[in-house]
């Protein structure tokens, strides 16, 4: 059998459902992380988000004989943690990010950054932004994917993500003051 | 002065990931148990179906081998001697009317006349 690595995800899956468990493991490391983030738009906390994710494997695995694997799976699995999400919230009463902006919670981080009243009004600017704009600007410039990626977990396309994008970083300069080299 | 954008709210800890990648592994044993049993009779079903193609497949063939066979088997047997109800019929000529030349004639038909109308056959000899 060839390195996990170098297979692509419909491989894996394809592997997964013969029962392949390394396969499946391999698949789910791959999107363990960009799972949580987008469940993370949503639930705001990331035990949630946790949640959120361990319900959404667990129902892609159990939904895999039924996977098309000549289609894309990001596509297939994002769908599943999306709703997985949606009823997440819905069940808890919580507001999400994709809906109107929730405020911040204890157990995030302390943004890093040379002045802590700038970085705490960039932080609060990045929260007052559209859902949209705010998942875009989350997954793209914090947590680093690129606008294909956060196109497929969002189910948008990629010229929207980078519409988004750039309303977002224009927003954000307009908030901030117009700072150089604040944003990309 | 500058302001970064905030860092990222995921967790970093290798061991945090480690184990939410093991729940997750854990939660799929059952249903990947049980992909792996229906893929291995699976292919144990596709087997049998092999068998069973292979042999619709060359079923046209064994039909035209075994009438080719038929045909030879045919060519090969003897010719075979008509008997003597074969005779009359291909003479046109009933028993009653042979019985009747026999008996009825002016003098009794000679042995050659005989051999000429009624030809020996395994049948008779028997």
């Amino acid at each position: 059998m060839s390195d996990a690595r170098e297979q692509s995800d419909e491989e894996l899956a394809r592997a997964a459902k013969r029962g392949d468990a390394a396969a499946y493991d391999a698949l789910a490391r791959r999107y363990l992380r960009p799972a949580l983030a987008v469940a993370w738009q949503y639930t705001r906390r990331i035990a949630d988000a946790e949640d959120v994710v361990q319900e959404a494997f667990h129902r892609a695995v159990r939904a895999l004989a039924d996977y098309d694997d000549r289609r894309p799976f990001s596509a297939w699995f994002y769908a599943i943690v999306r709703n997985v999400a949606r009823s997440s919230i819905g069940r808890d009463g919580r507001r999400a990010a994709l809906a109107p902006p929730a405020p911040l919670d204890d157990e995030q981080p302390a943004p890093a950054t040379a002045d802590p009243v700038l970085a705490g009004d960039l932080e609060r600017a990045i929260e007052a932004l559209p859902p949209m704009q705010h998942a875009c600007i989350r997954l793209c410039d914090v947590e680093g994917f690129t606008a294909g990626e956060a196109a497929e977990m969002l189910d948008i396309s990629e010229g929207t993500v980078r519409t988004h994008l750039h309303r977002a970083r224009q927003r954000l300069r307009d908030a901030m003051g117009q700072q150089e080299g604040m944003l990309p | 002065m500058m302001a970064e954008l905030p860092q990222s709210r995921l967790p970093r800890e290798p061991e945090y990931w480690e184990a939410l990648a093991g729940k997750i592994r854990d939660d799929a044993a059952g249903p990947l148990a049980a992909y792996a049993a229906s893929a291995i009779a699976a292919e144990a079903g596709l087997q049998q179906e092999a068998w069973d193609a292979v042999l619709a497949r060359r079923a046209p063939w064994l039909v035209a081998a075994s009438a080719a066979a038929a045909l030879v088997l045919w060519l090969a047997l003897p010719a075979r001697v008509p008997s003597q109800g074969v005779l009359w019929l291909e003479r046109s000529v009933t028993p009653t009317e042979i019985a009747g030349s026999l008996v009825g004639g002016p003098a009794a038909p000679s042995v050659d006349a005989l051999m000429v109308q009624f030809p020996p056959t395994d049948e008779g000899r028997r």
